[in-house]
């Protein structure tokens, strides 16, 4: 590593990472950067407006890429959100602001997430894996005495924003470091990731150590239906394309490990007391069946809907398109239309 | 409103793509109504031939299906000798937002090689394939020839002969182009409007 060189190497990486992105984390419907990804139980990855849109407002969705069926409108994933914002901060706001102008348009809005990449105070976690990705790690193989098991913060010697013993994370251009990508879990690179419906990421075989059946997210405690989640290929091979050797590292942790692509969904979908084009702003249910509770207060078009277990489940649930819903609102049952007459209209 | 950034994206890669036997070109300014070629696959009867085709763009595009129709008159069992309109699942229920107007052509390219007889478009056609094959292979081979080829007499001569039968010289130009060269497939162009 050159000593009077750090600009080309910012160049390299910024270059680098751009490549990585457009290779693992485009999306298949718009053929653009993932803009606020959200990730299907199947384990495939599309823009927020991409996925609401491909959905069906009246019947299961399929999967655009592998055609399984789906009834849950995921959570954004803010984890591959905020890898999207360091790694190509300038197309990724360029991206956002198409997308904001779009959304003046249709007059509906996507939830805010932060789009600038900033410093985060350290907090009381600490993590051992603090690698931080530079042209070293990029660039070189000549890192590989790394212990499996305690990844030591390779040398910086460029970079004032990193610190010894303090946060990692740096406000620099295309910066990307390992614990951006730790599962929660097991505080380690993710390795093999599933994205639950309310978007928060686990390595597989952290969230699957017991059993094969995933009913409740770990970390928020939300409800994952349809109770099976397949790896996320695509990020996978980003995260071993841009951290090789700590991916390395982590794969050796689990030598028997195959990815599991067994037990598709049976998805049950009873059409009685369908609510059309409407969905739970909590559990991401779409269309919405049984019972249905919408908010008198939200101001909102879009208005603000409860299926009737999180209805009764009464936390304060955020809405999925902004809506200012609190939880001294008040809510009224709607009866499906469906439920007094046969008529569809579309 | 039609995706357009995602029209011009896939544009731009059919452009680059010169092995794949297929293409695409604009026919005016609108996005929303193109054209499609595709080789003939070798070993078919459709071998040696471009199959010229029309392709309209419904506005929720990706997220409808593109509607496609063969202008190139062919025969084949999933394709109306008619009309030219085409029995294929992808561009009905089969259809994914993750498909592309490229992936639709490769599907009516490998339609030519492996037809589906027992969902016919063309019943008449169908019935021959299942029942005399060899009829149908010489038929095919035979419509080939004749309207798929890359015209062995030239445009100016294909022109001549339209304004022959009375129309302007403008008009059967650019009746030959929407059609594909397809001197047959303009003068009933033609006629119809
Ligand atoms: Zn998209
Ligand atoms: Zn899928
Ligand atoms: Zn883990
Ligand atoms: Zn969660
Ligand atoms: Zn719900
Ligand atoms: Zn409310």
């Amino acid at each position: 590593m050159s000593i009077d060189g750090p600009c080309d190497d910012d160049v390299h990486l910024s270059n680098r990472l751009l490549n990585e992105v457009k290779e693992f984390l485009t999306c298949c419907i718009c053929l653009e950067i993932l803009h606020k990804p959200v990730v299907t139980a199947c384990g495939h990855i599309f823009c927020f407006w991409c996925c609401h849109q491909a959905m069906s407002s009246y019947k299961p969705s399929q999967c655009p890429i592998c055609q399984r069926s789906f009834t849950y409108f995921p959570r954004i994933c803010k984890l591959l959100h905020s890898v999207l914002v360091k790694a190509v901060p300038e197309e990724y706001s360029s991206r956002n602001h198409e997308i904001r102008c779009m959304e003046e348009e249709i007059k509906l809005c996507s939830p805010e997430l932060p789009m600038v990449d900033s410093v985060i105070p350290s907090d009381s976690r600490t993590r051992d894996a603090s690698t931080v990705l530079d042209a070293d790690v990029l660039g070189n193989s000549d890192n590989n005495e790394k212990d499996s098991n305690n990844l030591q913060p390779s040398e910086r010697d460029n970079n004032d924003s990193y610190r010894d013993g303090e946060a990692s994370i740096s406000t620099r251009q295309g910066n990307l470091t390992v614990e951006d990508v730790c599962c929660s879990l097991c505080n380690q690179l993710l390795y093999h990731p599933v994205v639950l419906n309310c978007g928060d990421v686990f390595c597989e075989p952290c969230l699957k150590g017991q059993s094969s059946k995933v009913s409740k997210c770990p970390s928020c405690q939300a409800p994952h239906s349809p109770g099976f989640v397949f790896v996320c290929l695509e990020f996978d091979k980003f995260l071993n394309s841009v951290f090789p050797s700590e991916y390395k590292n982590r794969q050796s942790q689990y030598p028997a490990a195959s990815i599991d692509f067994t037990g598709s969904p049976s998805v049950e979908f009873m059409s009685e007391d369908l609510h059309i084009s409407v969905g739970c702003d909590a559990c991401g249910m779409f269309p919405m069946r049984g019972d249905r509770y919408r908010c008198k207060d939200c101001e909102e078009e879009v208005g603000f809907d409860l299926c009737g277990s999180c209805y009764s489940d009464s936390s304060s649930w955020i809405g999925r398109f902004n809506q200012k819903h609190q939880p001294t609102h008040r809510m009224e049952q709607i009866q499906s239309p469906l439920s007094q007459d046969d008529e569809i209209s579309e | 409103m039609l995706d357009v950034s995602r029209v011009q994206k896939e544009l731009v890669e059919v452009a680059g793509d010169k092995v794949s036997g297929v293409s695409i070109q604009l026919l005016g300014n609108s996005l929303s109504h193109l054209q499609g070629t595709i080789d003939g696959p070798s070993g078919t009867p459709y071998e040696g031939g471009v199959f010229t085709i029309d392709i309209q763009l419904p506005s929720s595009y990706p997220f409808e299906p593109p509607k496609m129709r063969f202008i190139t008159k062919v025969w084949h069992p999933n394709i109306s000798s008619q009309n030219g309109a085409i029995c294929l699942d992808i561009l009905k229920d089969q259809w994914s937002p993750a498909l592309t107007l490229k992936t639709a052509l490769l599907s009516l390219q490998a339609l030519l090689s492996t037809p589906e007889p027992k969902d016919p478009q063309d019943a008449v056609v169908a019935e021959q394939y299942l029942k005399h094959n060899n009829t149908f292979i010489a038929t095919a081979r035979y419509w080939t020839e004749a309207f798929a080829k890359r015209s062995s007499i030239g445009l100016h001569e294909k022109i001549q002969k339209i304004v022959e039968m009375g129309f302007s010289e403008e008009a059967a130009r650019a009746a030959l182009q929407s059609s594909g060269g397809d001197e047959n497939a303009a003068l009933e162009k033609l006629c119809v409007g």
